[in-house]
C-alpha cells in the first residue's frame, strides 16, 4: 500500500514537460507493438466452419479481419 | 461569418506549438474509435458462425481477441486524455499570460474605463470558455468525423438501404441545432455581462467594507447583491429551459427516427435480406450513430457560445498598449534629473475642460520642489504627466532640458522615478518583499537605511517576524501612517534620481514628518524631489514652492518670498499655521502616551498569555458548565490540578481584560 503511495507521489512530483515527453515515447512504443500485433493477426489464418445449403458445412481459411467484415448471405 | 472564421483560425493557431502532442492524441483517439467499433462485429460473428456451427475454437479466439482490443483501447484513450489535459492546461497558461501582460501594459486611461470585476471575469471565466472550446473543438471534430465515417462504412457494408434511410434524418437535426445555437449565444452574452457586474460589485464592496459599516449599510448592500443574483438566476433559468427544450427536441427526433429504423430493419430480416447477427450489429451501430451527430451539434453550440468570450477577450488584446518598448525612443542613461514643464496644458481626452492650463514649472536636481493648492487643483495630475501615465494636450515636458518626455522610452523613464503616491498600496507578502518591490539586486544594508530614514525601522524590528513579517491580506494590518512610512522607505530604497512624494506624509504626525524630512536632507543631495503637501511645516523644507489654483500656477517662489507677497499662499499659511502649533503640542503628548501604552501592553500581554490547556479548562468550566470531575476525566488529570489551573487562568483573564479596558 505504501509502495503504491510512493509510486503515486513520484508520478505526481515529476516535472510536467518531461513527463509528457515520456508518455509520448511510451505511446509511440505501444503503437509499434499494436502494429506488430495487427500484422500478426493478419497472417494468422483461422479455420472457419461455414454452413452452405442443405445443412452441409465447409471449412474456409480466413483472417480475423475478413471474418469480422464478412457478409453471410448464404444462411 | 468570414471574420469569425479568421478569429477562430487565429485562436486555433495557439495550438501550433503543441502540434506533436495534438497529433499523437488524435492518433490515440482514432485507434480508440476504431476499436470501439469492434464489439458488435464480434457479436455478429458469434451469432452467425460460432453458435450455429458449435465452433468452440472460434469462441475462445474471439473472446481473447476482445480482451486484447479492450486493453489497447483503454491504453490509448487514457493517453489521449492525459495529453489533452496537458495541452488544455498549458494553453490556458499561455492565453492568460498573453492577456495579463497586455492588460498591465494598457494605457492608464483604459483602466479607468473598465471595472476590476469585469476584467476579473474576462481573465478567469472568459478565458476558460475559450480554452475549453479551442482545446476541444478540433479533437472532438476529428473524433466524431472518424466515428461517423467508420460507422457509416460498416453500416453501408452490412446494408446500404437501411443506412441511407437512417441518414435522411440528419439534416433535420442540424436545422434545429442552428436554431438553438443562436439563442444560446444571446443568453451567454447576457450572463457574462451579468457575471461581470456581480464581480465588480463584490470587489468594490469588499474593499470598502469600512465605509459600508460606518454608514450602517450592510443590509442594504446585501439586498442589492441579492437583486443582482436574482437577475443572474433568471438568466440561468432561461438557459435551463432552452437546454430542456433543446434536448427534448433532440430526443424526440431521435426516438422517432430509430423506431422507424427498427421497424424497417426487422422488415429486412423477415424478408430475408439480412441475417440475425447482422441486424444485431447494425442496430447497435445505428444506435451509436446519433452520438457523433449530437457531438457535432454540441461542438457547434459551444463554439458559437464561446464567441461571446472571444469578443470580450479580444476587446482587450486588440487595444493599443503603451509604447513600452518603442524602439524609436531615447533610452535615458545617466540623467541629471531636471524636470521642466514648458507651457503644458492637459485635459482628459473626452473631457471639455482643461485640468491644467499653461503650466511652467522647473524642478532642479538637489532641490525640493513643492506643489501646494486646493484639492482637485490638479497636483496629482502633474505627477501623472511626469510618469507619462497621461500625455500633455499642449506643450511639452523635458528631462534635463534635452529629452522631450514624449520621445523617451517609457521603461527607462519610469526606472528613474521613485514615487510615493497619494493612496499607498501595499501588496500582500512580507515587509521585505514590499520594500524590495521592483528591485532586482538586493542590498540589505541599503534597505535598512531606507527604513531608518522613513522612521519605520524601529517599528519593523519590534514585530515578531522583523522584516519577514507578513503584511496585507492574511497578514498584519498596517495603519495608514505605517503604510505611508513603508511606502516612503520603498521609494527611498529604490535610490533613483527623481523622488516624488504625493501627499506622502498626510497620515503622519508632525513630529515623525519632521524627523523624516531631517533624514531626507542627507539622502537627497543630488536628487530631484517633487513634493505635494498641504502642511506649512513641510513646505518650509522646500526650496521652491508652486501654488496651484484654478488649474493654473498662481504663485511661485521660496517660502519667504511667498509670505512676503501676501497673496494666496500667505492666506493659506495663516489659516493653517495657528492651529498646527497647538496641535503639535497636543500630538506630541498623545504619541508619547500611545507609545508607552503599547510597550506596556506588549510586555504584560506576553506574560499573561493563556496556554492552550488553560483555555481548554476555562472553556469546559465556564462555557460547557462541566464539573471538575468530568473535566479531569476528559483531560486525564487530577481534579485538584484542574481546579488550580482554573483559578490561575481566571485571574490572568481578568487582568488581561483590565489592561484592555485601560487602553
Ligand atoms: N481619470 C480621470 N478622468 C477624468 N477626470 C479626472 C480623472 N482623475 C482625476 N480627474 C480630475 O482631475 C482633477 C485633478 O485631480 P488631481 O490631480 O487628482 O487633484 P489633486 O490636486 O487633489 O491631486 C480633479 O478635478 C479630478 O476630478
Ligand atoms: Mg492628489
Amino acid at each position: 500500500m505504501s509502495r503504491l503511495k510512493n509510486l503515486f507521489s513520484a508520478i505526481l512530483s515529476q516535472d510536467m514537460a518531461k513527463q509528457a515527453r515520456q508518455v509520448e515515447a511510451i505511446t509511440v512504443l505501444v503503437f509499434v507493438v499494436l502494429l506488430c500485433t495487427v500484422w500478426w493477426l493478419w497472417q494468422l489464418k483461422l479455420d472457419i466452419i461455414q454452413s452452405v445449403k442443405d445443412g452441409q458445412t465447409i471449412t474456409v481459411k480466413m483472417d480475423v479481419f475478413d471474418l469480422l467484415l464478412s457478409r453471410n448471405k448464404e444462411q | 461569418m468570414r471574420s469569425r472564421l479568421k478569429v477562430l483560425i487565429n485562436y486555433f493557431s495557439l495550438l501550433l506549438p503543441y502540434w506533436d502532442k495534438s497529433l499523437l492524441s488524435l492518433l490515440c483517439v482514432g485507434i480508440g474509435v476504431l476499436f470501439g467499433m469492434a464489439t458488435p462485429l464480434i457479436t455478429k460473428v458469434l451469432i452467425d458462425y460460432a453458435y450455429p456451427n458449435r465452433d468452440l475454437n472460434l469462441l475462445t479466439f474471439l473472446v481473447l481477441f476482445g480482451v486484447l482490443i479492450f486493453i489497447f483501447q483503454t491504453f490509448f484513450s487514457d493517453v489521449s486524455s492525459y495529453l489533452d489535459t496537458f495541452i488544455h492546461q498549458t494553453l490556458s497558461i499561455d492565453l492568460r499570460k498573453k492577456f495579463f501582460t497586455r492588460l498591465l501594459r494598457l494605457p492608464l486611461r483604459y483602466h479607468f474605463e473598465k471595472q476590476v470585476g469585469d476584467l476579473m471575469v474576462r481573465v478567469t471565466d472568459d478565458i476558460d470558455v475559450i480554452v475549453d472550446s479551442v482545446a476541444e473543438t478540433i479533437p472532438v471534430l476529428i473524433k466524431t468525423t472518424l466515428q461517423l465515417a467508420a460507422l457509416l462504412a460498416i453500416c453501408l457494408m452490412i446494408d446500404w438501404n437501411l443506412t441511407v434511410l437512417a441518414m435522411l434524418g440528419v439534416p433535420f437535426y442540424f436545422v434545429q441545432t442552428r436554431f438553438f445555437a443562436r439563442r444560446f449565444e444571446e443568453l451567454q452574452e447576457k450572463s457574462q455581462k451579468q457575471e461581470s457586474e456581480i464581480y465588480t460589485f463584490y470587489q468594490e464592496k469588499m474593499s470598502n467594507i469600512k465605509t459600508i459599516k460606518s454608514f450602517n449599510q450592510e443590509i442594504y448592500e446585501t439586498d442589492r447583491l441579492i437583486d443582482k443574483l436574482i437577475g443572474m438566476f433568471a438568466l440561468v433559468r432561461q438557459n435551463l429551459f432552452l437546454g430542456l427544450f433543446n434536448s427534448f427536441f433532440d430526443a424526440t427526433l431521435i426516438t422517432l427516427w430509430t423506431s422507424f429504423l427498427a421497424w424497417y430493419a426487422g422488415y429486412r430480416v423477415i424478408t430475408g435480406h439480412i441475417t440475425i447477427g447482422e441486424i444485431m450489429a447494425i442496430l447497435v451501430y445505428l444506435g451509436q450513430i446519433h452520438q457523433p451527430i449530437m457531438d457535432f451539434g454540441t461542438i457547434y453550440k459551444s463554439l458559437t457560445r464561446s464567441f461571446v468570450s472571444i469578443n470580450r477577450v479580444d476587446e482587450i488584446l486588440e487595444k493599443e498598449p503603451e509604447a513600452y518598448k518603442d524602439t524609436r525612443t531615447f533610452v535615458l542613461f545617466q540623467i541629471e534629473g531636471k524636470i521642466k514643464f514648458d507651457n503644458v496644458s492637459f485635459k482628459y481626452h473626452d473631457a471639455e475642460e482643461f485640468i491644467l492650463k499653461n503650466i511652467d514649472l522647473i524642478a532642479n536636481p538637489g532641490e525640493i520642489t513643492a506643489l501646494a493648492g486646493t484639492s482637485g487643483a490638479g497636483k496629482s495630475t502633474i505627477i501623472d504627466l511626469i510618469l507619462r501615465f497621461v500625455e500633455p494636450t499642449e506643450g511639452a515636458i523635458y528631462i534635463d532640458d534635452k529629452y522631450d518626455l514624449k520621445k523617451v522610452s517609457l521603461m527607462t523613464l519610469r526606472a528613474y522615478i521613485s514615487i510615493v503616491s497619494q493612496d499607498v498600496v501595499i501588496f500582500s507578502g512580507s515587509i521585505r518583499d514590499n520594500l524590495q518591490y521592483g528591485r532586482k539586486v538586493v542590498n540589505g544594508a541599503a534597505m535598512v537605511e531606507a527604513a531608518k530614514a522613513a522612521e519605520i525601522h524601529d517599528f519593523i524590528v519590534g514585530l515578531p517576524g522583523g522584516y519577514d513579517t507578513l503584511i496585507g491580506e492574511g497578514g498584519l494590518n498596517l495603519s495608514g501612517g505605517q503604510k505611508q512610512r513603508l511606502a516612503i522607505a520603498r521609494a527611498l530604497y529604490r535610490d533613483v534620481k527623481i523622488l516624488v512624494l504625493d501627499e506622502a506624509t498626510s497620515a503622519l504626525d508632525s513630529i515623525t514628518e519632521a524627523a523624516i524630512f531631517n533624514n531626507l536632507k542627507q539622502l537627497i543631495k543630488a536628487k530631484t524631489v517633487l513634493m505635494i503637501t498641504h502642511r506649512p511645516s513641510s513646505l518650509k523644507n522646500a526650496d521652491r514652492i508652486y501654488i496651484i489654483n484654478d488649474n493654473v500656477i498662481s504663485e511661485s517662489g521660496t517660502f519667504a518670498e511667498l509670505l512676503d507677497k501676501k497673496g494666496d499662499f500667505y492666506k493659506f499659511y495663516q489659516a493653517q499655521a495657528h492651529e498646527s502649533e497647538e496641535e503639535i503640542e497636543e500630538k506630541v503628548e498623545l504619541i508619547k502616551y500611545q507609545k508607552r501604552l503599547i510597550k506596556e501592553k506588549l510586555r504584560t500581554a506576553k506574560a499573561l498569555k493563556l496556554s492552550p490547556l488553560e483555555k481548554k479548562v476555562l472553556q469546559l468550566y465556564y462555557d460547557e458548565r462541566k464539573t471538575y470531575a468530568k473535566i479531569s476525566k476528559e483531560l486525564g488529570m487530577e481534579p485538584y490540578d484542574i481546579s488550580l489551573i482554573r483559578r490561575s487562568a481566571k485571574d490572568k483573564l481578568e487582568r488581561l481584560r483590565e489592561l484592555e479596558f485601560k487602553e
